[in-house]
């Protein structure tokens, strides 16, 4: 551990610090809300901190929390990197899901479980590529803000989708009124199996999130396209100066960041349900954004970044069913320690205090040198 | 008379480490015109910004009428009567001028804005010191002239005793010139102290009472201009430091590698600033390009180095014009860069040394398999040329900001040197950054020359520029006014005489800088 923090620069140490104290005000404040509305305060807390790990459905329920997460967080790490605030993922993810996770399987491959997997995926990646790409492009074009062309095309996905669903495949037989015709695969995506009554579901698409997240990483940090990213996001005016051609790099990372959208859609759709049913957007593309704040753009941090907020969210959620507790209360905690990761001057005068003792060590470390 | 305004001992150093003001004193007396006279990079627009609040001294004290002051926000400056007028002016189009001129001191009735209000106390500001402003137009539609007078009537409605000018006359005809300068003169008499930052001599001589001369950081003389001449204003700002001279023998010039014809640029406003210059640059030799910042070897270099635009003329590199060319095409015909704003364009801030190194050579198979790179290989030349190129550092894997200036120019350098090159363009090599690095950066400029490469050198050291250049051309006016093959028996004086307009050769000999 202690040559783990040797090799660290002072802001590497800083951001660490940083970090621990902003999760640490905001669980204080979860406790602190928790015990203010419930009437049996322990046993909520109880709920909230330990729920996904004792027992087996809530730690699936966590799972499945996370996995969408590491999907979306990935997607915008790449887009991050390439300092592209394209917010399109919403929609990506929602359409990814619609046509790769839902149509695909209900009308191209209704028994052919396999294919109508990889297709989905596929055609999920496509659409969710399609997605971030027409703002990209009006941007490259038009010259059109892509942070407010992308925000609109979020909710252009939604109601486009709604009208589908509600127009050619919604199932009027069943009772749900927002369910589509019945759709396969969803039992070989999801194993449950039965442990001492309690059900544990094994989630497959988990592998591909993990898979997505190694290439992404190997993208950015061991091939040369993924070094180009980063050096327009790092200074767009360096990378054009030593031969880039930014716009079509700044195309690519929306392109590749709607595609992972996409896919984490169609996976999500395929695993957790047998009828498509979203009616409204799912909130996993901001999520995204969160993610990669937590993960510093850098996709290896994403799962640990996933596996906390959802464990966060799961707790939340067991909490709530019983204790009824407001599950919501987890939003205040994701945004309070957001906000001071994200203020730039929170503990800035312990970071100066630790560049001075660096200093000083260093002084002392060449004059002992010196001797 | 007494001062009315002391800068004393100023000191500012940067992050990066450049000391940009090093006990800079700097003082001005009620009712006068101060010119601060200095070469870009020496330190005057630092300490202008430390007296408008922007930037804070690390050391020193700034006092008016006798009062220590602690000018920590441009808020504060105002308070204590100071207004700035900026180079590029700070306005909002789409207000009228008398919007843009409240700014900031809004007149109110009740919690309505008090338009008639605002228009009153632009007219009063403007009848009181002679200005023919319509505060009721919109500052889109005004004429650069004007906007300028808008600027400084926006500084007078705030009551200030301390108008400081930066570069006013560089966007202005000599009309608007003229215009403004006897605008000044009124301005003087009513007691209001001006500080005009400038570097043209003639109207510094013109207009001013007294000029401060800063270099490198330095206040280097204080003069009253009518004792004078404007060459000896340039001696002092030009002036050369003692520098080590780089041995070289004789330059053994071999084919054009760079040929420029008949160029011509404009720049953003339209204004034409490189009138249609012709050079050549052959193998085996060091072109110097020396002149007066803003005399359009900025707009030149960054058309050659395929940065910016240009209208008219051509430039051809190795036989092909460059004019559609992009970056990558450019480098890939040999063309290296030493930018002059390194921290800017020159590298990648919070990437690492490797990362910064290897940035224009990725592309290189010896880097990069079909797939993944091969950081192995990148490791070890970055571990090289860090070596190679003297860069004090950790490793490779530090963080390019946690380096000097001059450090940080050494991996600049390295990279650029060791792409493939066969014309090198350095510009300001060694601003701001310490002597034992610039005396590496030359000596490698000379080496490189002696393995054939053909170099173009932009400075505004002379003593650099003299030392390395084998032939010497003059930018004055967006114009050559000199070309020198005989850069050895040239003295400061007579350079410093050409880069201010003073002399003028004839276009035959400056024609002979295009080698056919």
């Amino acid at each position: 551990m202690n040559k783990f923090f040797k090799n660290m620069t002072v802001k590497q140490k800083h951001s660490i610090l940083r970090m621990a104290v902003s999760i640490l005000i905001g669980l204080g404040l979860a406790v602190i809300l928790i015990v203010l509305s419930s009437s049996r305060p322990k046993t909520s807390l109880s709920y909230f901190f330990t729920a996904p790990v004792t027992n087996v459905t809530y730690f699936s329920f966590w799972m499945q929390k996370a996995i969408p997460l590491i999907f979306t967080g990935t997607a915008v790490c790449i887009m991050f990197s390439a300092n592209q605030f394209n917010l399109g993922l919403e929609g990506a993810f929602l359409l990814g899901g619609m046509a790769g996770g839902a149509l695909v399987n209900i009308y191209w491959f209704p028994n052919n479980h396999i294919m109508g997997i990889i297709v989905g995926c596929l055609v999920g990646m496509l659409v969710g590529m399609v997605i971030t790409l027409i703002p990209a492009l009006l941007q490259k074009i038009f010259n059109a803000s892509v942070m407010v062309t992308s925000l609109m095309m979020n909710y252009v996905c939604l109601w486009f989708s709604v009208y589908l669903l509600f127009s050619k495949f919604k199932d009027p037989k069943t009772s749900k009124s927002t369910y589509s015709w019945t759709k396969p695969n969803q039992e070989i995506l999801a194993t449950k199996i039965k442990i001492n009554g309690d059900k544990l579901t094994i989630y497959y698409s988990i592998i591909i999130a993990l898979a997505v997240v190694i290439l992404a990483w190997f993208f950015l940090y061991r091939t040369k396209t993924g070094f180009k990213l980063r050096m327009v996001g790092v200074n767009a005016n360096f990378a054009k100066y030593v031969g880039v051609s930014v716009p079509m790099v700044a195309i690519l990372a929306q392109a590749i960041g709607g595609a992972i959208a996409g896919l984490g859609g169609a996976c999500e759709i395929m695993s957790l349900y047998t009828n498509y049913r979203w009616v409204e957007l799912t909130g996993f593309g901001w999520d995204g954004v969160t993610m990669a704040i937590f993960a510093a753009n850098n996709p290896k941090n994403v799962p640990i970044a996933a596996l906390f907020i959802s464990y966060l969210r799961a707790g939340a959620y067991v909490m709530s069913v019983q204790t009824g507790i407001q599950a919501d209360m987890t939003k205040v905690v994701e945004a309070v320690i957001i906000l001071f990761l994200l203020a730039e001057k929170f503990l800035s005068k312990t970071y100066r205090k630790m560049v001075i003792k660096q200093a000083e060590f260093e002084r002392q470390a060449a004059q002992v040198e010196a001797k | 008379m007494e001062n009315y305004l002391v800068m004393k001992d100023i000191t500012k150093v940067y992050d990066n480490g450049v000391i940009a003001n090093d006990k800079v004193n700097f003082s001005a007396r009620k009712g006068e015109i101060h010119a601060i006279c200095g070469e870009n990079g020496a330190g005057k627009t630092t300490l202008m910004k430390m007296l408008f609040g922007i930037e804070q001294p690390d050391e020193g004290q700034i006092t008016i009428e006798g009062k220590d002051v602690f000018l920590t926000s441009p808020t504060k400056a105002i308070e204590a009567g100071i207004g700035m007028v900026h180079q590029h002016f700070m306005q909002v189009p789409s207000l009228t001028v008398a919007e843009n001129v409240i700014l900031g001191i809004e007149p109110t009735k009740g919690l309505k804005f008090d338009t008639a209000k605002a228009i009153q106390m632009t007219e009063e500001v403007c009848k009181k010191y002679g200005f023919n402003i319509n505060p009721r137009a919109k500052v889109q539609d005004l004429t650069v002239g004007v906007k300028q007078k808008v600027e400084i009537v926006k500084a007078l409605v705030k009551g200030c005793k301390i108008l400081i000018l930066d570069e006013p006359t560089a966007v202005l005809t000599p009309q608007e010139t003229a215009e403004l300068f006897q605008q000044l003169k009124s301005l003087r008499e009513s007691g209001c102290t001006i500080i005009f930052i400038s570097h043209k001599l003639n109207e510094v001589k013109e207009l001013c009472d007294r000029v401060t001369v800063i270099r490198k950081g330095k206040t280097i003389s204080v003069f009253d201009t009518a004792g004078v001449t404007e060459a000896d204003i340039s001696r002092a700002m030009v002036g050369v430091d003692v520098i080590l001279e780089v041995p070289k023998t004789p330059a053994q010039p071999k084919e054009n590698i760079l040929v420029v014809k008949d160029l011509g640029v404009y720049n953003a406003i339209g204004k034409k600033v490189v009138k249609n210059v012709s050079f050549s640059v052959r193998a085996g030799e060091i072109v110097g390009i020396a002149g007066v910042e803003g005399n359009g070897q900025r707009e030149m270099i960054d058309a050659i180095t395929g940065l910016g635009k240009y209208a008219e003329g051509s430039i051809q590199l190795r036989g092909q014009e460059i004019g559609e060319k992009n970056n990558k095409q450019l480098r890939e015909l040999g063309l290296v860069h030493v930018p002059e704003d390194r921290m800017t364009l020159g590298i990648a801030g919070s990437m690492t040394i490797e990362d910064n190194l290897i940035a224009d050579k990725i592309d290189d198979p010896k880097y990069t398999g079909k797939i993944l790179n091969k950081p192995k290989a990148i490791k070890e030349d970055a571990k090289k040329w860090i070596e190679e190129y003297k860069v004090l550092c950790k490793d490779e894997n530090q963080l390019i900001t946690g380096l000097s200036g001059g450090n940080i120019q050494k991996v600049v350098v390295a990279r650029e040197f060791t792409s493939y090159n066969e014309l090198i363009v350095v510009d300001q090599p060694t601003r701001g950054i310490d002597v034992g690095a610039s005396e590496f950066i030359r000596e490698r400029l000379v080496a490189m020359r002696d393995e054939g490469k053909a170099v173009l050198l932009i400075s505004a050291d002379l003593g650099e520029i003299m030392n390395l250049s084998d032939s010497l051309l003059v930018m004055h006016g967006g114009k050559f006014a000199g070309y020198f093959t005989d850069v050895k028996s040239l003295t400061e004086e007579e350079l410093g005489f050409y880069m201010l307009g003073v002399k003028h050769m004839s276009d035959e000999e400056i024609g002979g800088a295009l080698h056919e």
